[in-house]
């Protein structure tokens, strides 16, 4: 009877929903600020060379409040099945590119707000043949919800790997070209004096 | 005895009961309310005549005059501009630059042309040197088909990473989808068990 008891209590809490680590880093331990000089990372289990960031005197690293274009609310939407990001503030359309989602690891869809901007980042994950591990990841905003947590680390991000927007080639995050995401980081905004960061909406389903 | 079992059970069905709907409203819960999601235009994929590269530093532009498709390259440090390819083209051929044109790296590009019946795909250095075979270009379609004769290339699509073109194509009999690395700098096809999409 006491067993019975006990699994009953257990089940809603064994069954719930995992989230899987789009960046092992972040799982562990609280994203940062980090750049590195002259650094090689591994992408595919290959190596890959990595960019250097040199920051402007005045440049914030974690900026908060992004520009402002116009007085409307600002709403990033990506479209998993054209792989397109549409950034919105109002009925403007600010910007509009192609992106990468997931292809190793899923996407999430769902309503998001970004709760933090990094002007660069290291990131790692996968396992095997897709293993990564990249320094200076450029331009990252980290997004959640009340189902995917900030730890699971899926962000908006720049990328220096690979140059196949479009189509879906990330392990999860949203991948964009370098200046489509520098673009995207100005504008969009983290937190700030009690109003939530900008808000995001991922739909639509991957083509098969 | 027999009231307190009955005790038990019934605090626990409540116990359960709460857990339960606690966790749906948790789980159902929106952030926000969100607009439906705007229709959106497709972004122009393709017959483009420039793209900057992915950090934003050279710029790529193919200029049509008549019959005649030059291809340029600009640097936006020293406004610099070198021609590195040029080619006249017939009524039923048209160039363009795909949208993931450069290599990562800013190394390479490469060029889409459309014929009647097949595309044909050219990669260039982007310093206009020439490749050891001492020609400006790779043509990847020539290549594939000498190479890998069961398939046929359906797309070029960008770079996996700094040397590696990502072709998209179906086998000749029974339309297999594979998708290969074309590996520049050896020029080598690899096949791939993903099929990029």
């Amino acid at each position: 009877m006491a067993v019975i008891i006990f699994a009953s209590l257990l089940y809603p809490f064994v069954t719930a929903k995992k989230i899987p680590c789009a960046n092992t880093i972040s799982c562990k331990e609280a994203p940062k600020f980090e750049i590195e000089t002259n650094a090689t990372g591994i992408y595919n289990n290959q190596p890959v060379s990595v960019p250097n960031i040199s920051l402007s005197q005045n440049e914030n690293v974690n900026p908060v409040l992004g520009i402002k274009t116009s007085q409307g609310e600002k709403h990033i939407y990506v479209n998993l099945a054209t792989q397109t990001l549409s950034a919105y503030e109002g009925d403007y359309l600010f910007m509009q590119t192609f992106i990468s989602s997931g292809l190793w690891g899923k996407t999430p869809k769902g309503n998001y707000t970004i709760w933090s901007k990094f002007r660069a980042t290291r990131m790692s994950g996968g396992n095997g043949a897709d293993y990564y591990d990249l320094p200076n990841v450029p331009y990252v905003m980290f997004f959640s919800n009340n189902e995917v947590p900030g730890s699971a680390g899926f962000s908006l991000h720049g990328t220096y790997w690979h140059n196949n927007f479009g189509h879906a080639m990330s392990h999860g995050c949203v991948n964009m070209k370098r200046t489509d995401a520098a673009k995207i980081f100005e504008w969009a905004d983290a937190p700030a004096d009690g109003n939530q960061g900008t808000k995001i909406t991922i739909y639509g389903d991957q083509p098969v | 005895m027999k009231t307190k079992i009955i005790f038990l059970i019934t605090i626990i069905t409540i116990i359960m009961l709460f857990v339960f709907v606690w966790r749906n409203n948790k789980k159902s819960q929106p952030l926000f309310i969100s607009a439906s999601p705007p229709v959106i235009t497709p972004v122009q994929a393709e017959a483009s005549n420039i793209m900057d590269s992915p950090d934003g530093s050279k710029t790529l532009t193919l200029e049509k005059k008549e019959t005649l498709s030059s291809l340029f390259i600009s640097s936006k440090s020293d406004e610099q501009r070198q021609q590195i390819f040029k080619k006249e083209e017939t009524g039923s051929r048209s160039l363009s630059i795909p949208y993931n044109t450069w290599s990562p790296d800013n190394v390479y590009v490469f060029l889409k042309e459309k014929t009647p019946t097949i595309n044909n795909y050219f990669v260039f250095q982007s310093s206009g040197d020439l490749f050891s075979n001492d020609l400006s270009y790779v043509s990847v379609q020539e290549l594939f088909k000498k190479n890998v004769p069961d398939y046929l290339i359906e797309d070029v699509t960008g770079w996996a990473d700094p040397n590696l073109l990502i072709i998209n194509a179906k086998s000749i009999e029974g339309d297999k989808k594979v998708s290969f690395w074309f590996d520049v700098p050896s020029q080598l096809f690899i096949k791939l068990g993903t099929y990029f999409k």
